[in-house]
């Protein structure tokens, strides 16, 4: 791979041909575990000189962490994973084969392979609505619901009622809290 | 006769056509082209559906078909049709093949029958068990084992 050539000054690395080039990856096509194609590595991406993953462009630019490399060939990177950023711009149908629209986005919490839920969207020009994971049956080339669409819904948006309920109380007790130790200050004060 | 209003789970011959046929993966198989009425019976016995271009037309049965839908026609079962003309990759993603055809014992999956990426590698058969994924593409496992015709010829005159 490196040729006889390459004159060796390192302290760490004896043998260059037990070690890999970063640009190897380069050019690879990137499969998911199902075999659906995510895209071609087109860079690589270091941290203090270690590699942590691929950015990978197909239909949406996406890096994906080391972590989730499951095999490797001269042509191909296999990954562990579907990764959850396909979902979006598939077709939507509800319980009664009705199409709702398409995924415009996910509901993320944090940059781990997992979602909340997702946003749907009939047209460019409509809102988008928000459905949550536990109505979603299948969500591999289309997605399917559990239940009717006006159902899935109406749950969605009572989930996030009551998450900002909880929000709302939390912030109320902190204040609350705050202005007792401010009251029991100017108490002592005096 | 009743109207259409008076019974709300009727649906007339153009509400299905032109409809996609999805499969429980939630893959769309095609457009639903045609609906089979027995004329004994009078009843309706399957579909069929356009896989596309250059690809033989699917008929399915009505026991296979799950719900007609408003928007689309969902199946039971992923038909064994869909698997043929998948590329096949190796573990590590390496091209193997295709898939030329599908072995079935009991309505079941027993082996694929794979044409290699050269001509020289020729037919051969893998077993369902040595496969790992099946999705866009079919995927083997690290151990799988390739089992030519003629090997396999073998075996079926011993087994005779």
């Amino acid at each position: 791979m490196f040729g006889k050539r390459v004159d060796l000054i390192s302290r760490n690395v004896g043998d260059l041909d037990k070690t890999k080039k970063a640009s190897s990856y380069i050019g690879k096509i990137v499969y998911s575990k199902k075999g659906e194609v995510i895209g071609r590595i087109y860079d690589v991406i270091l941290k203090k000189g270690v590699l942590m993953g691929v950015l990978v462009r197909g239909k949406r630019k996406t890096f994906i962490g080391k972590e989730f490399f499951a095999s490797e060939s001269k042509e191909a990177l296999m990954l562990k994973i579907e990764p959850v950023t396909s979902i979006i711009g598939r077709q939507v149908f509800d319980s009664l084969g009705k199409r709702i629209g398409k995924v415009s986005g996910l509901k993320r919490k944090s940059n781990t392979n997992t979602y909340n839920g997702i946003f749907v969207k009939k047209s460019i020009y409509r809102k988008a609505f928000e459905i949550s994971k536990k109505d979603i049956d299948v969500a591999k080339k289309t997605v399917l619901l559990k239940k009717p669409h006006e159902k899935a819904v109406a749950s969605a948006q009572a989930a996030a009622r009551k998450t900002r309920t909880k929000v709302k109380k939390k912030k109320s007790k902190k204040t609350s809290k705050t202005s007792s130790k401010s009251r029991t200050r100017a108490r002592k004060k005096k | 006769m009743n109207k259409k209003s008076a019974n709300k789970n009727i649906i007339t011959c153009d509400e299905i056509l032109g409809k996609d046929a999805i499969d429980p993966d939630g893959s769309s198989l095609g457009v639903i082209t045609k609906v089979h009425v027995d004329k004994k019976d009078r009843k309706l016995v399957g579909i069929t559906v356009d896989m596309g271009f250059m690809k033989p037309d699917l008929y399915i049965g009505i026991n296979y078909v799950k719900q007609f839908g408003i928007d689309a026609v969902f199946l039971k079962k992923v038909p064994h049709h869909k698997f043929k003309g998948l590329k096949v990759l190796s573990e590590g993603g390496e091209l193997v093949g295709k898939v030329k055809n599908i072995v079935t014992e009991n309505k079941n999956i027993k082996e694929f029958e794979i044409a290699g990426k050269r001509i020289l590698d020729g037919k051969f058969f893998i077993k369902y068990s040595d496969i790992k994924e099946i999705g866009d593409h079919v995927i083997l496992k690290k151990s799988h084992k390739r089992v030519s015709k003629k090997e396999r010829k073998k075996k079926n005159k011993k087994k005779k």
